[in-house]
């Protein structure tokens, strides 16, 4: 490459080039690093141990000894899936950064390079806590203004849509920090959770104050920002020329593990200029940081959760409200208020007669549910009592255990979900649907999962219900397979057929059970697919004849559903003569010659 | 074996809860349908947010989204239509008046009702090809009021006429037109263009 041409002017040829799956799969046999750290194993393009250490938590943006990442070694290398697997686990590839910019440069072909790209344009990889707080933080006008502008300069903080519709992200701020005649946007409790000196200024002189001006001329705005930004989502991006700053701003605010990377990492930079190749750039250098970084109580999720403990412990000594004695007790408890530790929680949800003093930004920014609530306050009933002013506005919720709710608020300050006893879960799974909380229903099932390998029958009835109610794919496809292989079990309980009876019965679409292709365009709802269409398919899947007598196949087992259901309605009727009896000898309600059938029998009645 | 019962158990409360909320699901329709008729009332102090919210996610949850998205569209159509009669009743002036203040109520009570109703929004409609509560409102004045055959020749001759009045040095309500140009743009942009923008720049070339 000549000196002064500049390294993106080939990038129109980058369009004519497209990424087929094939591309992924590696040409040649690899080398297995079975013992490799992740640098070796990127290098050696061995996906399975880059799997493997992925998945044990492995800082993906670590440098080694010779001050390159992993993506690196993987780009240089070419191995694409090792590439893309890397920055699907966020691998910094930005352009600008110093990392970023050598991954672009050292890649094979353009193929890696147009990988690189479309990562880029992604929004950053966030896990859904961190991601629903920049919302949040970059909802806010002002702060979405300056990243505007920021655009226009070329220091874009990736991925960000600002067309996403701003009412829909919108959570007012209740704080507004003016430095240089610009304005900053933010949230109490998430300053004062990640920075001890924000904690302080917030209990006394700020206590009261709305806006928050800095005279300071030392102070600069941009690191301001990206230091605040940095609070709601662990991840900083900032130009090289204000880390300085953002350094000077750390050592104010106490937040001790960052500055301590950043002076480390500024010393890095100092030397980068000779690492990397010299280019003609009028941009500026970029820094990015991920919150992986730091030591784990220093990140968000463990910040909001000492602040979550505060107010959980806060909550408990509020003497729960009875309802006779509203009034006094709601008086005894602005009292109290002054006494406790301040957890700076603005909100209180009653659950069950239980309080849970909360956050608004924190419960408006994981559930849409919470940000229409809150922001309609006024207009409903609940804006309409005359409580005290003292007192926090208070959220009623109902059909729910304080337990589920404990478990699911700690899930939305945390992203993290401990001991849950498997009966919790179908609660949960009610709580994260009704709440639209739909990472929740992912993070429930990938606890319950193991349970279920060792659970009854019965109760795959029962979970799978709730799964198809409730709308968990991964459990229902879990059940119905295990239900599929082992569907005579399945037939000779009464649980079973009973759930049958439950269920809207097969559509008589035959596209669905037919190896014919289905029309184009006939599977438009795939989401909410009929149980037992779905179960049929499985049951085919693991039991048929050949392909061509498949259709037979299908039309046997309808004929066994078929029978099933009536055997059932009986024993509905049956069961309502003596209820609470348990089932008797089985054999007298077949009224039928039901004798199970195994998959040879079948195979003779079809021919 | 005792942990067995305690499902076996919590399956039938499952079960009953289920059935119970087959039995209740037209009590519930009645207090959503109330709640949407307060909506346009602007009369919403006597409901709790959480209570109607939560009827609305049961009804969707039990497999009810059907009832409640076709309930849901005659309700509002009714309104509109409500609507639509007092815009048409108002003489010289106010029509644009009213035709403004009616626009604002209802895409307040759209967006009021799609927070009620954002699990359907969110969770069934998707899986059917039916359209999201905002769009439908959209929708649902283009055809009722926009659509309506003298509303649209009529809303033309009177911006055109405020338009003109400008020209000639008249002071007129500019906020009000600016609401219903931003009404025309929100309809859609070929609504801008067809219902104004093409006669307003003939008017303006022929002035």
């Amino acid at each position: 490459m000549t000196q002064n041409r500049p390294s993106w002017s080939i990038d129109p040829e980058l369009d004519g080039i497209d990424l087929d799956p094939s591309d992924f799969a590696a040409s040649v046999a690899l080398k297995k690093v079975p013992n490799g750290d992740v640098f070796e194993a990127s290098r050696a393009g061995d996906v399975d141990r880059l799997a493997y250490l992925l998945e044990s938590g492995v800082n993906v943006n670590a440098r080694d000894q010779w001050d390159s990442v992993a993506l690196y070694y993987a780009c240089l290398a070419g191995h694409l899936e090792a590439a893309r697997m890397l920055l699907e686990n966020g691998a910094i590839c930005s352009e600008h950064t110093f990392d970023g910019d050598r991954c672009h440069y050292a890649a094979l072909n353009l193929k890696v390079r147009k990988l690189l790209k479309a990562f880029e344009a992604r929004p950053p990889p966030l896990n859904p806590l961190q991601a629903a707080m920049r919302e949040t933080f970059l909802g806010c006008g002002a702060n979405r203004a300056y990243l505007e502008q920021a655009d226009d300069a070329h220091i874009e903080i990736s991925g960000f849509q600002s067309n996403d519709g701003s009412s829909f992200n919108y959570f007012p701020p209740d704080v507004i920090f003016y430095v240089q005649g610009r304005a900053i946007e933010a949230h109490r409790v998430i300053l004062s959770a990640r920075s001890p000196f924000f904690r302080r200024k917030f209990a006394t002189d700020w206590k009261h104050r709305k806006e928050v001006r800095f005279a300071r001329e030392k102070l600069s705005y941009p690191a301001l920002y990206s230091l605040i930004h940095f609070f709601y989502s662990d991840r900083l991006e900032v130009a090289v020329d204000d880390m300085e700053d953002v350094v000077r701003i750390c050592k104010v605010c106490k937040c001790e593990s960052l500055q301590r990377i950043l002076e480390k990492e500024l010393i890095h930079q100092k030397y980068a200029d000779y690492k990397s190749l010299s280019e003609i750039d009028s941009s500026k250098k970029r820094f990015i940081l991920q919150g992986l970084f730091l030591p784990e109580e220093d990140r968000l999720p463990a910040s909001l959760h000492k602040i979550l403990q505060v107010s959980l412990a806060n909550s408990t000594r509020q003497p729960n409200l009875d309802n006779g004695v509203e009034e006094l007790i709601l008086c005894a408890g602005t009292m109290q208020i002054n006494d406790l530790e301040n957890d700076l929680a603005d909100v209180c949800a009653r659950v069950d007669k239980k309080n849970f003093r909360c956050h608004q930004v924190v419960l408006a920014s994981r559930s849409e549910y919470f940000k229409a609530r809150l922001s309609r306050m006024m207009d409903f009933h609940e804006g309409k009592d005359d409580t005290p002013i003292d007192t926090l506005p208070c959220l009623e919720e109902h059909d729910l255990s304080t337990e589920a709710f404990e478990k699911m608020i700690e899930y939305m300050y945390t992203d993290e979900l401990k001991d849950i006893d498997p009966d919790q879960a179908g609660e949960l799974f009610d709580a994260a649907a009704r709440y639209l909380l739909f990472p929740l229903k992912r993070a429930v099932a990938d606890v319950l999962l193991p349970h279920l390998e060792e659970a009854s029958p019965a109760e795959l009835c029962h979970w799978l219900q709730l799964s198809d109610m409730y709308d968990v794919p991964k459990i229902r496809e879990f059940c119905l397979d295990t239900i599929a292989c082992n569907f005579e079990t399945f037939a000779e309980m009464s649980e079973f057929r009973a759930m049958l009876l439950t269920l809207p019965p097969p559509s008589g679409d035959s596209s669905f059970r037919t190896t014919v292709p289905s029309a184009p365009g006939a599977e438009v709802n795939t989401d909410q697919c009929n149980l037992l269409d779905d179960l049929r398919e499985k049951w085919l899947e693991a039991e048929a004849a050949e392909l061509d007598k498949r259709d037979e196949s299908a039309l046997i087992f309808d004929k066994r559903l078929e029978m099933l259901m009536v055997v059932a309605e009986r024993e509905k009727s049956d069961g309502f003569a003596n209820d609470g009896i348990p089932n008797g000898p089985r054999t007298s309600l077949y009224p039928y010659a039901t004798t199970p059938m195994s998959s040879e029998q079948k195979h003779e009645n079809v021919d | 074996m005792s942990g067995q019962k305690k499902r076996s158990f919590l399956n039938e409360a499952f079960k009953h809860q289920v059935v119970f909320f087959q039995e209740c699901v037209e009590k519930t329709w009645k207090i959503l349908e109330h709640a949407i008729h307060e909506i346009y009332n602007h009369n919403l102090s006597s409901f709790s947010f959480e209570e109607v919210y939560r009827h609305a996610y049961n009804m969707v949850v039990h497999n009810f989204g059907e009832k409640l998205y076709s309930g849901l569209l005659t309700t509002m159509t009714y309104h509109v239509k409500e609507m639509f009669k007092l815009i048409e009743a108002a003489q010289g002036e106010l029509f644009l008046e009213e035709l403004n203040r009616n626009w604002a109520e209802h895409n307040k009570a759209v967006q009021m009702i799609r927070d009620i109703l954002v699990y359907m929004d969110r969770n069934f409609i998707p899986s059917t090809p039916k359209t999201p509560v905002r769009e439908f409102g959209l929708n649902l004045w283009m055809d009722v009021v926009i659509d309506a055959s003298k509303t649209r020749s009529r809303l033309l001759d009177t911006l055109l006429e405020l338009v003109h009045r400008e020209m000639s040095g008249e002071v007129i309500n500019r906020g009000l037109m600016r609401n219903i140009i931003k009404m025309l743009m929100d309809l859609g942009f070929t609504v801008y263009q067809d219902d104004f923008e093409k006669h307003f720049l003939k008017v303006s070339a022929d002035f």
